[in-house]
C-alpha cells in the first residue's frame, strides 16, 4: 500500500522488502472432481507489479485467479495475498476481481451498478468509476442487459477500479473489446497503477495485448507454472538463436523449442551464454518467448525437480 | 451567489445528500435486486385486500337486509321473497370459497418455485455470486440480507393475506347464513390462520436450499415444487395425529358435530365389538344387529391446536433449511 | 509537452523508445531546459504501457544528466542536446533539405533515401548508430 509511484520525482524502490508480496504461492494445488487444475505451484508476485498470467485455454489461469480472489479454496498448499493466508475483511476490501464472463446484474442500470459498488465498498472512488464509464460513452440509464460484451467489460472494470483496490485480478479482461477500447482501457489501468501503485494480475491468451504492459510473468501450462519471475530477468535468461538448418541442435537441457523452416533453423534456449557453433543469438521478444514455450509443452526435459524451470 | 451556507455543510455531504431515511449499503442493493418481486407482492396484496373487503362489505350488506326483513333464519327461505333477497350472498361466498381459497392454498408453492428457487440459484447461474464475493462485504452477511429481504416481504404479504382471509372466513363465511365450510377441508385449512404464512416461509427456505445445492434455476424450481408438494401431501395425511382424536360412541348413524373433521366411523355390535364402516359395506351382514355407531373426529375447535403444532413443525424445518443454506455457503 | 508514440512491434523495447524519443526531442530543441516531462500517469494513460517502464526510462535519462526530478513537482529537463547547427533554421538542415529534394528529383523513394543515409552514416560513424542494449 505504501508503494506509490504517482510522483515520478519520488521514485520508489522496485520492491519494498518490508511489504508482503502481493501473491505468494507455496505448493499450491487445486483439484476438481479428481482432476488437478493446478498443482505444485510456487511463485511470488511482488507488490506494485503488473503481472501477466499466460497460457493456453484450460491451463489453469482462471483457477489461479480464483484462488487469489478467494473464490476457490486450494486443495493443497497455500496462496498468501499480501501475506494473508486466508480470506479476511481487510483483504476483501483490498482486492478487486473481474471474472472472465464479467457477471453483472442484468436488471440494474449502469448508474445502479456503480451505486452498488459505492454501497458495498467503503473506499469507493466514484470519480474513477465514472471516468471509465464516461470514456465509453455509456448512458448511465442504460440497462446492463442491453449492453454489448465490450460495454459490460467496461462497467465491470469501472466497478473493480472504483473499489480502489491494492490488488486487481483480471481474468481475460480485454477479450471482447475492440482494439481502440482495449488500448483505452489498458491505458486507464496503467494510469491507475501509476497513481495508486496497484498490483495488477491479468490473464490473457492474446499475447500482443501484454507486450509493453507486464513486467512480471507467470506462464501456466497443464496446471503447472513453467516460468515465473521478473520479465526482464526471464528475457535476459533466454536467447533466440538463428542458424543454418543443418546446424547441430543446442543442448537438450537448455533447448526450449527448435524449428526448421527451409534452410534456416531457429531455436529458443534457456541460457544467457553466447551461443556455440553457427548460431546467432539475440534476446527474444515477449512473444518469441511465449510462443516458443507454448509450442513445446514438454521441453526442456527438467533435469531435477518439476519446478526447475521456475527461473529468475 | 448564495454561498451563505452553514459552515458544517461541506460540499461532499451536499453532493451525497443527507442520508436520513434513505436505504444504504447492502440493504439498498438487495432491495433494488428484489424491486420487481416487491412490487408484484404489493400489487397482489392490494388486490387480495380489495377482494376480501368487497366480500365482507357485500356479505354484511346482504345479511343486514336479511335481518331487517326477517329472512335471516333458514326457516324463512321457503318464501320466494326471502329466497330472492338471499341470492346476492352467493356471489361473494362463491368467490371466497371457489377462487380465493384455492389461490391462497397455492401461494406457498408459487413462493417456493418463483421466489425461493431462483433466489440463490440465479446468482450462481449468472455468476453474480462471484461479483458479490469480490465486493468488500462479508459473503455470509450478504447471504443473510439476500434471504431476509424476500423473507420479510413474503412474511408481511402472506401475513396480511392470511389475517384478512381468516377474518372474512370467521365473520362472513363460516358464520354466514348459508355457507357450509368446515375448516379442515382441502382448500379451507391451508387458507386459514398461520398456515399460508408458515407454508410460504417453508417453501421459500426449501427453494433457497435447493438453489444453493443445484445452482441451476430450472432444476431448482422443479425440485422445489416436488419437495413442497410432497411435504404438503405428507402433512395432509399426518395432520390428524397432530392433536388427540376424539373417539365417541353415539346413537346409531348419528353424524359427527357440525364442521368437525370425521376421521373414521363404524358400528358397535351387540357384543361391544367395533367394526369399521368399510368392513360393514364390503362384507355382507357383518354389521347386522349393530346397537350404536362409533366416530373418530376432530371437532372444529381442534383447528387452532392442529394449526399451531403444524406451524411449529414447519418453522423448525424452515430453520433447518436455512442453517443448511449457510453451512453450504461457508464451504 | 512531449507525447511519446510507442511502437509495439518495432523490436525496440518500450523503455528504449521513451529514452530515444526524449533524446530526439532534446536534439531537435522541442524540449528545452526547464521544460517538464509528462508524469508517468500521463504517459501510460495515452500509451497503455507499464508505468514502471516510464519510471525506468526517466531514471536512465536522469543518470545521463539530461533530466532532474524536483520533489513534488515532476521531472524537468536539465540540459539540451540541441545544437544550433541542427536547428530548424540552421544551415546544415537547409543543406540536407536541398539534398533530399535533389534525391527525389533523381527518382529515389523514401526508403531508398533512408537506406542511402543509413549506409553513409554506417560508413562514417561505424556501427555505433544502433541503440546500446539495455543495461
Amino acid at each position: 500500500m505504501g508503494d506509490r509511484v504517482n510522483d515520478p520525482t519520488n521514485i520508489p524502490p522496485a520492491e519494498t522488502p518490508l511489504e508482503a508480496a502481493a501473491l505468494e504461492a507455496t505448493g499450491l494445488g487445486k483439484q476438481y472432481k479428481g482432476e488437478w487444475a493446478l498443482r505444485g505451484c510456487d511463485f511470488t508476485v511482488p507488490a506494485g507489479r503488473i503481472c501477466g498470467v499466460v497460457g493456453p485455454n484450460g491451463a489453469g489461469k482462471s483457477t489461479l485467479l480464483g484462488l487469489a480472489a478467494r473464490l476457490v479454496a486450494p486443495t493443497e498448499g497455500g496462496l498468501r495475498v499480501f501475506g494473508e493466508p486466508g480470506a479476511t475483511a481487510e483483504l476483501r476490501a483490498r482486492v478487486s476481481y473481474v471474472a472472465q464472463d464479467k457477471p453483472l446484474y442484468p436488471g440494474f442500470t449502469v448508474a445502479e451498478t456503480l451505486r452498488m459498488g459505492r454501497e458495498l465498498n467503503p473506499a469507493w472512488d466514484d470519480e474513477v468509476a465514472h471516468r471509465i464509464v464516461d470514456q465509453g460513452e455509456l448512458r448511465m440509464r442504460a440497462r446492463i442487459g442491453s449492453l454489448s460484451g465490450g460495454q459490460r467489460t467496461r462497467v465491470s472494470l469501472a466497478l473493480a477500479l472504483g473499489k480502489a483496490p491494492d490488488l486487481l485480478l483480471l481474468d481475460e479482461p480485454m477479450a471482447d473489446l475492440d482494439p481502440l477500447a482495449r488500448h483505452q482501457l489498458m491505458g486507464t489501468l496503467m494510469a491507475e497503477a501509476a497513481d495508486r501503485g496497484t498490483t495488477i494480475v491479468l490473464s490473457s491468451h492474446i499475447l500482443p495485448e501484454l507486450d509493453g504492459v507486464i513486467d512480471h510473468l507467470l506462464l501456466v501450462q497443464h496446471g503447472r507454472i513453467r516460468l515465473a519471475g521478473d520479465l526482464d530477468d526471464i528475457l535476459d535468461g533466454h536467447r533466440l538463436l538463428t542458424g543454418p538448418a543443418e546446424a547441430p541442435a543446442p543442448p537438450a537441457d537448455v533447448l526450449v523449442e527448435r524449428r526448421v523452416g527451409g534452410r534456416q533453423a531457429t531455436a529458443l534456449v534457456r541460457t544467457d551464454a553466447p551461443p556455440d557453433g553457427p548460431w546467432e543469438g539475440e534476446r527474444p521478444s515477449l512473444e518469441d518467448l511465449l510462443l516458443g514455450y507454448l509450442r513445446s509443452p514438454a521441453a526442456p526435459q527438467p533435469s531435477a525437480s518439476p519446478n526447475d524451470e521456475v527461473a529468475a | 451567489m448564495s454561498t451563505n451556507v452553514l459552515p458544517d455543510r461541506s460540499p461532499t455531504t451536499a453532493a451525497q445528500r443527507p442520508a436520513a431515511g434513505r436505504v444504504r449499503g447492502l440493504t439498498w442493493v438487495v432491495l433494488r435486486q428484489n424491486r420487481a418481486l416487491l412490487r408484484t407482492m404489493a400489487a397482489l396484496l392490494l388486490l387480495a385486500a380489495a377482494d376480501l373487503l368487497w366480500i365482507h362489505i357485500a356479505g354484511q350488506h346482504t345479511i343486514g337486509i336479511l335481518r331487517r326483513t326477517g329472512c335471516y333464519s333458514p326457516a324463512s327461505w321457503s318464501s320466494t321473497q326471502c329466497w330472492t333477497l338471499l341470492a346476492p350472498i352467493n356471489r361473494p361466498t362463491f368467490w371466497y370459497v371457489q377462487v380465493l381459497q384455492p389461490v391462497v392454498t397455492a401461494i406457498p408453492l408459487l413462493v417456493g418455485v418463483f421466489v425461493g428457487a431462483p433466489m440463490i440459484a440465479q446468482e450462481h447461474e449468472r455468476g453474480t455470486i462471484r461479483l458479490i464475493r469480490s465486493q468488500s462485504v462479508h459473503p455470509l452477511r450478504w447471504l443473510a440480507v439476500r434471504l431476509a429481504v424476500p423473507g420479510l416481504a413474503v412474511l408481511a404479504t402472506t401475513g396480511a393475506i392470511a389475517a384478512l382471509m381468516s377474518w372474512v372466513w370467521w365473520t362472513d363465511i363460516v358464520h354466514g347464513p348459508i355457507a357450509f365450510d368446515p375448516p379442515f377441508q382441502f382448500f379451507t385449512y391451508p387458507a386459514l390462520g398461520p398456515a399460508p404464512v408458515v407454508w410460504s416461509l417453508f417453501a421459500l427456505a426449501v427453494g433457497a436450499l435447493l438453489g444453493q445445492l443445484l445452482r441451476r434455476t430450472l432444476p431448482a424450481m422443479f425440485v422445489t415444487a416436488t419437495v413442497v408438494g410432497t411435504t404438503f401431501g405428507v402433512m395432509s395425511w399426518a395432520r390428524r395425529y397432530l392433536s388427540p382424536i376424539t373417539d365417541k360412541v353415539v346413537p346409531l348413524n348419528e353424524a359427527q358435530p357440525t364442521n368437525a373433521w370425521l376421521i373414521d366411523r363404524g358400528a358397535v355390535l351387540a357384543d361391544g365389538t367395533r367394526v369399521d364402516d368399510e368392513v360393514c359395506i364390503s362384507a355382507n351382514h357383518a354389521c347386522d344387529g349393530a346397537t350404536a355407531s362409533w366416530i373418530k373426529y376432530h371437532p372444529a375447535a381442534d383447528l387452532v391446536p392442529v394449526q399451531l403444532v403444524e406451524a411449529g413443525i414447519l418453522l423448525a424445518l424452515t430453520a433447518a433449511a436455512l442453517v443448511a443454506v449457510f453451512r453450504l455457503a461457508r464451504k | 509537452m512531449i507525447e511519446y508514440r510507442i511502437e509495439r512491434r518495432s523490436g525496440v523495447s518500450t523503455y528504449q523508445q521513451i529514452v530515444q524519443q526524449t533524446k530526439q526531442a532534446l536534439r531537435l530543441g522541442l524540449l528545452q531546459p526547464g521544460d517538464k516531462l509528462p508524469t508517468a500517469r500521463e504517459v501510460v494513460e495515452l500509451t497503455a504501457i507499464n508505468p514502471n517502464t516510464v519510471l525506468k526510462a526517466y531514471r536512465e535519462l536522469e543518470r545521463e544528466g539530461l533530466v532532474e526530478p524536483r520533489p513534488g513537482l515532476g521531472t524537468f529537463v536539465r540540459r539540451s542536446l540541441a545544437r544550433p547547427e541542427a536547428a530548424a533554421d540552421g544551415p546544415l538542415r537547409a543543406d540536407l533539405v536541398g539534398w533530399v529534394d535533389r534525391a527525389r528529383e533523381a527518382g529515389l523513394e523514401r526508403e531508398d533515401i533512408a537506406a542511402l543515409m543509413a549506409s553513409v552514416l554506417e560508413q562514417r560513424f561505424g556501427s555505433g548508430v544502433s541503440p546500446a542494449p539495455p543495461n
